[in-house]
Formats: C-alpha cells, structure tokens, sequence
C-alpha cells in the first residue's frame, strides 16, 4: 500500500551513459547439461543458478531507466519437481516493457525444446496481485533442465526488494545491482545472504555483487516466520548521498503530513456526523465510538490513493486500507486525542528493520495512543482498542509523532492476557458407557478475540461446530444439553473481559467397557491437542503467535463399586527455562479423596522467540499436552 | 445513454418508495440476517436482428444492509469471457432509509452515490493456468445501516452455445426474485428446471403477438448453506435455458435441438485438430509397441507412456476450451490439458490400431443426462475411450497414476459421450468400480519385547483407487518424512517410529503395490499393575465419518467403492496369559459393513477386521443406517484385550 507513495526517481544527467548490461548478460549457446551431486538427485528439483541483475540506466538522451533481468537454471528430478517449475508467472508491476522473455528445456541427450513465445499469456490484473506474463515451460520431463531469462524495463522506483532463497536448493544464486556513478546507493543482505562488494566497473558505474553457493530450501517449519527468514536483499537508490535516517525523515515528514497535520475545522461537516452519534466523553469510549462511526458510515474499497483527499473521502464516504486513516485522524484531532501513526510489517514476511529504508517495512498502518499506550488498526474491520493483531506485534514499528518520529518494539501482551481456563465436572454411568460433562470455559486476550468471532459467524451458520470446536474437539459424537454464551460482545475486549461458556454435554465415546472393568479416556477432556514430529534438523528459530495458557480443572465422581487404577500416570511434567525464566510449561497433577478425582493442568508458553536449539525442548512440552490427551484412568471392579 | 440513465434513475425512485415504508418490516423480519437480497431480477431477452440471433441477459439486484458486519457484500464482482460481455452497468448505493446525503454542486443533496470505481480483474480458477474468465469488480460507497445498493447490468450473449443458467443460490435471504425469458416467436427454445420444487414459486406464459414470455416468480428465498456432499448443481434450484432451433431469413438452423446437435457442434470443433505433420508422433508410437503382440499391452504401453509424459496444464480461452490442441504440438510441449491429453492419446491408440475415440463427459459434480440437456453445462471433462473385447474403456489421461481399465474415479456411473464418426455417437454410462477391485490389505505382527516394548512388521497391499490415492501422496513425499506412513496410513502417531520402509511394485504396470515396514509404539497400549492393555485396531479408518447436524438432510457422498482388510496379531508376551479377548461383532448391509473376528491360535490374538461400502452415494433415508454403522465399527475399534501377569 505505502510502497505506491514511495517517490519514483527521475533524473536528467549529462555523463557519459554505456550500453544497458542485461544485453551483455544471455544465456550460453550451447548449454550444458548439469549432473547433480547423489544427495542431489534425491530433492524434487535443484536450481544451478539463479542470478538476479538490476540495472540503473541512463542512457545519454532520455530518462533514467531500470532493467531487470533474471536468470534461472532448474533441474527437475520428480513429478513434484516439474509441477512446482513447469509453470512461470513474472510479475508486472511497475514494468514499462518487456525487453524480452525466453526459456528452453534441455533434455539429458542434448534435446533442446525452445518456448514458442506465442504462448506467453497475458494476465492482466489479477484480483489483488497486477498483471503477469505467464508461460509453461514445453518438454519438460523428469531429468530435464529448465532455463529462462527475462528482462522487464521498469519504473526506476528508489526501492527494490530480491528474495534469494526458495522453497527448493539454489546452488549457485547471484545479485548484481548497478547504476550510474551518480546515484547513491544503499544495499543490505538479510538471513546470512553475503554482504554485496561495491566496485567501480567500466562506463563510470558502480557494481555490487554478492554470491552465495548452496542456499539449502527453505522449509515451512511450526512455530517459525520461515518466509521472514529467507535470504534476500534489499536496496534504496537515491539522487543524493543522504543518510537512511534521512530517508526515515523525509517518509515520516510525508506521513506526518498527511495524518497527523490535519485541520479538522475544513471538515465540519464531518465532525458533524459523528456528534450526532457520539454518547460517551472519555477517551477510551470516544476513541471506541470513532472507530464504529467511521466501520459503519465508510466502505474500504481496493484501488486507490493511500493520500487521497479527506473532502474526496468525505464525500464518497469510501477510502482505502490507508486513506480510511485520515477521517480517524480529523475526529481524533478534534477532540485533542493525542496519536502517533505506527507503520510496520507482518513479522511471519519482514521483520523490520530500523537500520533500512525499504516498503517491505511498511505494509502496516494503525495508531498508537501514547496516554494509555493501546493501539487501533482501522484496515482490521474487527479490530479494537488494545493490542494489533499479534502479527504485527514482536517487531518494530516507526511511530510518527506531530513533530518527531521514532522506533520501539510493538510489545505483545503478557502471559496473564490471554488465558483459556476450563473447569469440568464429570459424571460416569457405567452401564450405559456414558459420560456427562459440566463445564465452565473462560477465555481472555487473543482467544478470546478469536472466540467471539467465531461466535458471531456460527451463531448464525450452526452453532453445532462452535460447541464441538470450543467445548469437545476431541469427542466425534457429543450430546449437547447446555451450551450458554457470556460475554460475547468484542467490546468486552477492551477491558480483557473473559468470554465465558457454561455448557453441559454427554458423550459414549469416552467411557469403554473392558472385560469387568472400565477405562475412562480422560484425556479427550481436555479437546484436540496438536503433536510435533520428530525432525532431524530443524532450521528456523521458534517463534510463537502470542504468549499464551491454559487452565484445566477437572473432577471426577468414581462410581460406586469400582476402584480408579493408574491415577499415578496423570501427573506429568515437562518444563524449560531459558535464561532462569520460564519459557514453556505442561504440568498435571491430580488428587484423590473422597471416591472423586481432581485433576489440575496448567499448559504454559510464556516466551514467544527461541532459539532453534530449544526447538526439542519446545516440542516435548507440546507433545506432553498431546500425550496427556491419550491418558486413561481404569476403574477396576472391587 | 443519457436518457437510458435518467429512466433507470427514475425507475428506481419509485421502488425506493415502495421499499422505504415496508423497510421496517424487514428489519424486524431478519433480526439475525446482515444483508438481505430485496429484489434480483434476471430477464433473458432471445430476437432476430438483421437476420442474427441476439441473447442479452438484463439483470436488477437491490441488496439491504440491515447491519454493517458483512461488508464484503458491499463488493461485487460479475464474471464475463470471451462468450459473455458485459455492455451496460450502473450501481449505486441509495441512503434514503437512512438519510445520508451526498453534497451535490448546485444541486440539493442526495441520497444516491453512485458508483465509479469499476475495473476488469482475471480470474485464477483453480486448476487453470490460463483461462478467458474476468470480473467487473466495483465497491458501493457509503454503506451502512439500512443502505440499500443497486446493480442493473446487461450481457450480451455471444454464442448461443453458452446460455447460462439461472441459479438460485445465495448465502443471503431473497424476498423476490424473477426470472424471466422474452423470445421471439421465431426462435424455437426451450428450458429445463432442477430443484425448484423446494421453493415458493410461481410460473406464468404469456404468449404475445410476437413473442413469448416465460415467468418464474420466487418469493422468500431461504439463502443456501452448501451442507452438502455432493456439488451445488445437484440441490440448487436452477433453469437453464437452450435454444433448440430458430427460423432467419426463412431458413431454420438447428442450435441444441437434441444430442445430435450437441455432438454436430463439438464434430465442428474438431473437425481441423490434427493436421501438421504427425509422423514424429507416429514413428514414436509404433517404436513403443514394437515389442508387443496383444492389443492390451499396446493400450497400456501407450496409455501409461502419456500418463507419464504429458503434465496436466490447461488453458481455458474462449473455443479453445473446446477444441484439443494439435497431437504433435502437445507430444513436443509435454503438456496439455484433458482435451489435448484425450486427443493424443486417441492419435497414438490408432496409430497402433486401436479403435479409439475421443469421448465428451461430465464428472460426478454435473448431474445433469446428454438427453435431459443436450448443452455444454451438461460435460467438463473430456477423456478417451477404447472398444476392447467388445466393451468400452474409459482411458483418462490427465489421472496420473490411474491404471488401465479404470475410469478415473470422479465420472463413475456418468454417462459418457462417445464420438464414434462424424455424424455417430455413443452414449455409454461408465461403469462403477466394483469394491473387490479396490482392494486394501493390512497385515501387522505385533511382538513385544523383553522390555515390553511392542515392535510391528507390517505389510499392506493396495489395488485400484487405493493404489492410485496412495501413488499421489507418494509423489508428494517429501525425501524425509517423518511422518509418512502415519498421514497415509493413519497407523501410530509423532512417537512411533517407522524402520525398513520398502515401496515395491511402483510402476504403473503392476496391479498392486506392496508395502513393507517396521513399527515401534512408544505407550499406544498401557501397561496398568500387572495388565497390559492393548487396541489391535490401530487403523482409523472412517473415524470421521458420522454425518451429523444439517448434512443429515442430504445424500452422503462416496467417492469410491472399497473393500479394506486388517489382519493384526500379537502374540502374548511371556510370563503373561490372555485375561478378556473383546467380544466379535459385524454389521452387514448390502451398501456397507464391518466384521471383526478375534482369535486366540497358539499364543497368538489375531484380529481379522474387513470394512466395505458398496456403493457412490448414501441416500438420506439410510443416513441413521450408515450413522449406526459408522458408531457400531468406533466403538468396537476402542475395544483393547488384556493381558494379565501369570502369578
């Protein structure tokens, strides 16, 4: 969104211009066909090379200009290997031309099957994603090489953005950036990509270059932001040699411009509006009250300017994503609401980078309260005051004042905030194999968030699944007798009031006869659990959505006659700290007076990054909920 | 276009009022619906102009916001290609109800705020590289409580080949909604309708002077909840509309009288595929079957050599999602979709002279007959079909992995269209697979060793559709997976670990594939005092599968016939004697059922479980039936035996 607003570099020069480089960049002749090493062969597809060449250009008459080239070579091994590359989209935003696209197979014998450029398509604009040249690759079988190369004029936009690392190995992948002596450039390697070397090359240009051999593919890991952890690199060409907090200056000068110098006096009409509405006067309400007035009088439409003119906004009653701000921002001024406007990006693709001037930085728009240091995202329809979604949280922020800018960490919530606490009574009637469950389910923070929502949407689709999903995940076949909703409007959410179920249900799944005796699945209880699988190396660090806990209470009436056996196997325990303090946690215990059993479960994640390494400690305190949930109690005839 | 706006503007004034006084009534009559669909009119409009046939299809759509929680419906996108374009659009959002105005210059203001923001996007359907669909998407403007957006659009129908029907499918409430057709007299059409019998409806004709006009009236529509199995088409009520013939300058020209014409007009289409030089093509073919003398091996050499050369890639633009590409073209490229599979694989049948044909079909989501509508909604789907000891096969290339004599399982029991000559067709009904062939075997052996632990062999043996399903995920493995045999199998869980893994018999020739591995079980049974208690089911098989809530109200799908086999043992450690052995159950029906048979044979439990359904589809009358079956089998699955320590 942001990244439109990003200012488009034209410049008239009078040095000494060179011919463009991509045409002195093409693929060989005679192309070789490429033996993989044994390891090799076993992956679904290995890429030799994948070079990425960006070129600035001025060419003596006419304008700056920005070529792309990129140049893949593909061995594909498997049927999964030819899916995954027969296909190839190149993207057109901000292309002018295309200077040229050309691919051919190479088969292990010397067979070379060229594209027939007729069958490039044309899309030109994908729902949410532009325009692409879309081509598949022809002859491709198991065993061939698969080449393209394609260069794209573009809009010389300062920004760029090269993603290096894959789903699938590169053995061979190369960034060269090059442009005029003129411009200033700064280029910056991210996830252990190499730092690029700068050099000066014939025709008064600058060069830099990095290669990097052996990028293993990056795996899609639990509990990790692997796309964020990729290898890429990202670079800002500018007309002068000014500093990125220069670059962070002129953006938050713009933003700050157009969000927060706002003079709500030119929009009374506006203001207007909303006092017909407004009931409440303090602030947390007000702020409240402002966000249903605008969700409920604009629509948020696709296209369009994030600037664009609050009278046009007014008068359409319809903004963007960003622009939609702007009538927050006159009613917020207003009313002397102090507000800092907070970009930032979703941390499972970017972790922001204070130390770099990039879009990727910026694909997130809310306000931040500094009096009572909570936050609104006005794009996240069911959003409210409190904390953003957690995907924007666990990462920085630059956060626009009126008169400054700055950087801190959008903070998540403590392990207190969102908390999952059951409490169930259990009654047993051998005979009929059937277990009846009183329960009380009290949900606070994001779970709740994501509670009332489901609420909401199934309340009016079949609320069956709601009480299955909330209340017994784990039983296929359930009765239910009480199911009562508590708190279920979001405004709740404001204050971290708990969203509450009493429900009553009754089930034969649980309860199975064996020879004279009973066994009692327990711990289905305690719903669905998920296990993590043995991996033999694991590659991203963990990071979690939110901290996060889980509460479970649970009595049990021994029936009449029987005596409970293999109580001893309900108390467990898997537990890690990291630096002295808790990182994760799943206890049980359990007592046993008076013919009822009390059990207690307390499931903790109280740190959201850590290191790999802790990764089997991790899964152990995962997979202890998902053994507990395999428990069983005997109840053996006396 | 001036005018045109100015009448729509006051046409639609005088609705309004109407709306507004009864705007009430339906704020009390849908106190849990965020939008409702007022009113959504659909006229199709068939005349003869300059001797051609003209097809718009005029649409009006008032929507009521009675809540501002779903604004997406305040989006809209109407789909268009290369047959259908759209040539009249005008929306609005009108704020009467709820009196938000609009500055207007030099003018009062007003409650209308029109429309502006319209732009043409592709769609990615899935499974389509390429294709012709686009949408007009746009967004009202000002929407909020008691809104009420306005959409009238006009498509002029290109071919009259691909008259869409009409359908009543909404996931919001209808009050009223027509559906009308305006014909000339000339133009001989007809129409078919589906389902309407589960809503409030009224049909009219009135025959004019010039022309005919036919009137179907639906008043409160209850909006559809897909809780189905099967596809929408089978449970929305619909009408679709073809033209059979029409008289232009005197002459009659047949459209979709009956099949014939249907099957005239696909011949049409293929009548110029194949004409570059093929012998390339040919040379290869014959070269493959050289070897061979039955005409099954030919077949088989040849079906398997496309299956596995040629990638399924489609591309759907216009009539070229109709007409297969060139066999030449597609053997170079090494990809195609099922036309261009269908149609080389019919080129290399005959080179090997193999009485082949290419053959139209429509999966198991059209429910529709060739006969009851003889139109291009009736097939999605086109395959190859070979005459072989006097029978047809149905070969369907684009099914990697599927083995010959097999239909691919989603056409079972549809009928399919056969192109036999020019002017001949068949129309054969594919066979449904019988349950024997696709077989499924499990024969685990459970030991246990000095330290208790249980350690499995196991080997499994998969046919048919079972073999092919398992193929698919087997191309998908990744190099280590970890948890393979678990998410195929459903056998043990993140703790078991699996050794010795062989995959025998992979190549698509052989009948059956052949499984081996080993299993070591961290605490799957419990060892409770001086008994061990364990599950020799260890499948989960249909463990999912009651039908429950409003599913209960529709036929189940099957997607195939099965018949499953699990033979387990343990043999009973030392030092310890059999205490309770679960007693053995079945349940037998002629569409599904399940025996278990426990046996005690020198130290050894050996249960022997078979599970089976017979049949495509479970109708709702036999729902509690199956819901029986499916409670019976869970239940006697969590049955464990026990061993008991001798003393």
């Amino acid at each position: 969104m942001i990244k439109k607003i990003l200012v488009i570099l034209f410049f008239l020069s009078n040095l000494t211009a060179t011919a463009q480089l991509y045409k002195s960049h093409d693929w060989d002749k005679a192309p070789v066909f490429n033996d993989l090493d044994k390891e090799d062969t076993k992956l679904a597809s290995v890429a030799i090379k994948e070079k990425h060449l960006i070129q600035y250009h001025k060419p003596v008459l006419g304008e700056l200009a920005l070529y792309d080239t990129k140049h893949s070579i593909i061995l594909v091994n498997t049927e999964k290997g030819i899916q995954k590359h027969n296909r190839v989209y190149i993207p057109m935003y901000g292309v002018q031309k295309v200077i040229d696209i050309k691919a051919r197979v190479l088969h292990k014998d010397g067979k070379i099957i060229n594209l027939n450029k007729n069958n490039i398509k044309e899309l030109k604009d994908v729902k949410g994603y532009g325009g692409f040249k879309i081509f598949a690759l022809e002859g491709v079988e198991k065993n061939t090489q698969l080449e393209y190369i394609y260069t794209l004029k573009k809009t010389p936009n300062s920004l760029g953005n090269i993603m290096i690392q894959k789903n699938y190995k590169i053995k061979n992948a190369e960034v060269i950036i090059r442009k005029p002596f003129f411009l200033s450039t700064d280029v910056k390697s991210y996830n252990n990509f190499p730092t690029l070397i700068k050099k000066k090359v014939p025709g008064n240009k600058i060069a830099y270059t990095a290669i990097k051999k052996n990028i293993d593919a990056m795996l899609e890991e639990t509990s990790s932001t692997s796309n964020a952890n990729k290898m890429k690199v990202v670079y800002l060409i500018k007309a002068s040699n000014s500093s990125i907090s220069y670059q962070w200056e002129n953006f938050s000068l713009n933003i700050r411009n157009n969000f927060l110098k706002i003079k709500p006096r030119k929009y009374k009409n506006l203001i207007q509006d909303f006092q017909k509405t407004k009931t409440q006067f303090d602030k947390d309400s007000l702020i409240t009250e402002i966000s249903k007035f605008v969700t409920e009088n604009y629509t948020i439409r696709k296209n369009g300017s994030p600037f664009e003119e609050l009278k046009n906004i007014y008068r359409n009653k319809s903004a963007t994503e960003t622009s939609i701000l702007k009538v927050y921002a006159c009613l917020f001024t207003y009313y002397e609401i102090p507000y800092h406007i907070v970009l930032t990006s979703n941390r499972y693709y970017n972790k922001f980078d204070r130390y770099f001037f990039t879009n990727s930085n910026l694909g997130f728009a809310m306000f931040y309260f500094p009096e009572n240091k909570k936050y609104l995202c006005p794009s996240e329809e069911k959003n409210n005051l409190g904390f953003p979604p957690s995907r924007f949280c666990n990462n920085d922020g630059i956060f626009i004042t009126k008169s400054d800018f700055y950087f801190k960490k959008i903070e998540l919530p403590t392990i207190t905030y969102t908390v999952l606490d059951r409490k169930m009574d259990v009654f047993l009637t051998l005979e009929e194999n059937l277990t009846a469950v009183k329960g009380i389910y009290s949900s606070s923070g994001y779970r709740a968030f994501n509670s009332r929502m489901a609420y909401k949407y199934f309340k009016k689709e079949d609320l069956n699944k709601f009480k299955k999903m909330e209340a017994a995940s784990n039983i296929n076949d359930v009765n239910f007798k009480d199911f009562n909703v508590k708190n279920e409007d979001t405004k709740l959410g404001l204050n971290n009031t708990p969203f509450i179920i009493n429900y009553n249900y009754s089930t034969d799944e649980i309860l199975e006869e064996s020879g004279a005796n009973y066994i009692f699945n327990i711990g289905k209880l305690i719903g669905k659990q998920t296990e993590l699988y043995q991996e033999e190396k694991r590659v991203n660090p963990i990071e979690l959505a939110y901290p996060n806990q889980y509460k479970y209470t649970i009595s049990i009436k021994v029936p009449e006659g029987y005596s409970p056996k293999n109580l001893d196997k309900l108390n467990t325990l898997s537990t890690f700290d990291i630096y002295g303090k808790l990182a994760a946690e799943f206890s049980s215990t359990h007592t046993y007076e008076n013919d009822v059993i009390h059990i207690t479960i307390s499931e903790k994640y109280a740190r959201t990054m850590m290191e790999k390494n802790y990764y089997p400690n991790y899964r152990d305190v995962v997979n202890a909920a998902y053994n507990f949930s395999k428990k069983v109690i005997l109840f053996e005839k006396i | 276009m001036k005018t045109f706006l100015l009448i729509l503007c006051c046409l639609y004034i005088s609705i309004n009022i109407s709306f507004s006084q009864d705007i009430q009534s339906v704020v009390d009559r849908f106190p849990n619906e965020d939008v409702v669909t007022l009113k959504h009119n659909v006229r199709l409009d068939f005349k003869i102009i300059n001797n051609k046939l003209s097809i718009k299809r005029n649409v009006s759509k008032q929507q009521l916001f009675l809540t501002i929680d779903k604004k997406n419906y305040a989006s809209e996108g109407i789909y268009f290609d290369k047959f259908h374009s759209i040539n009249e659009i005008n929306a609005f959002t009108d704020n009467t109800n709820n009196n938000l105005k609009k500055k207007v210059k030099r003018r009062e203001d007003v409650n209308i705020w029109q429309v502006s923001n319209f732009k043409n996007k592709d769609i990615i359907t899935n499974g389509i590289f390429f294709g012709d669909n686009k949408q007009k998407t746009f967004t009202y403007p000002a929407v909020t409580k008691k809104s009420i957006t306005n959409l009238n659009y006009s498509v002029a129908v290109k071919d009259p080949h691909f008259i869409n029907p009409f359908y009543l499918g909404s996931r919001i409430p209808t009050i009223s909604s027509e559906f009308s057709i305006k014909t000339d007299k000339n133009i001989n059409l007809t129409y078919k309708t589906f389902n309407l019998d589960s809503v409030n409806v009224v049909f009219s004709k009135e025959i004019n002077q010039n022309d005919i006009i036919y009137s179907w009236k639906f008043k409160n529509l209850k909006k559809a909840t897909y809780d189905y199995d099967f596809s929408p088409l089978y449970y929305l009520p619909q009408i679709a509309v073809y033209i059979k013939k029409f008289t232009a300058n005197g002459e009659t020209k047949n459209v979709l009288n009956d099949v014939s014409d249907l099957y005239g007009w696909y011949q049409s289409l293929i009548k110029d595929i194949n004409t570059t030089n093929q012998n390339e093509l040919k040379t290869l073919t014959l070269d493959l079957i050289k070897e061979l003398k039955t005409d099954e091996e030919k077949i088989k050499k040849i079906y398997y050599y496309v299956q596995e050369k040629i990638n399924y890639i489609a591309f759907e633009d216009g009539l070229n999602g109709f007409i297969p590409r060139d066999a030449m073209n597609v053997f170079t490229k090494k990809y195609g979709d099922c036309k261009d599979m269908s149609n080389i694989l019919n080129e290399m049948l005959q080179y090997a002279n193999i009485d082949s044909y290419l053959t139209w079909i429509g999966t198991r989501s059209k429910p529709y007959s060739y006969h009851e509508l003889p139109t291009t909604f009736t097939d999605n789907h086109m395959i190859t079909a070979v005459k072989y000891k006097n029978e047809f096969i149905f070969l369907d290339a684009t099914a990697k992995y599927l083995s010959f004599n097999y239909p691919s399982p989603f056409i079972q029991g549809k009928e399919a269209l056969i192109g036999i000559s020019k002017n001949e067709y068949k129309i054969i009904k594919v066979k449904e697979v019988k349950k024997e062939d696709n077989y499924q075997e499990i024969i685990s052996d459970f030991i246990f060793d000095e330290k208790l632990k249980l350690i499995g062999s196991h080997s499994i043996k998969l046919t048919g559709y079972e073999k092919l399903g398992f193929k698919h995920q087997f191309s998908n493995k990744k190099k280590d997976d970890k948890d393979f045999i678990t998410a195929t199998f459903s056998i043990g869980n993140s703790q078991t670990i699996f050794s010795n893994e062989e995959y025998a018999n992979l190549a698509l020739k052989n009948d059956s594939i052949q499984i081996t591995f080993k299993s070591y079980f961290k605490d799957y049974y419990k060892i409770i005092d001086d008994k061990i208690y364990l599950k020799l089911n260890i499948d989960k098989l249909l463990k999912n599968s009651l039908v429950k809530n409003k599913r209960k109200n529709y036929d189940k799908k099957i997607n195939y016939k099965y018949k499953t086999s699990f033979t387990t043992s343990v043999t009973i450690p030392k030092n310890y004697i059999l205490e309770f052995m679960p007693q053995n159950k079945s349940f037998s029906d002629t569409n599904f059922g399940f025996s278990i048979i426990y046996k005690n044979i020198n130290n050894k439990i050996i249960l022997t479980k078979t599970i089976y359904t017979n049949t495509l589809k479970v109708p709702v009358a036999e729902i509690n039936k199956w819901n029986y079956f499916i409670k019976s089998l869970s239940k006697n699955n969590r049955k464990s035996i026990i061993l008991t320590k001798k003393v």
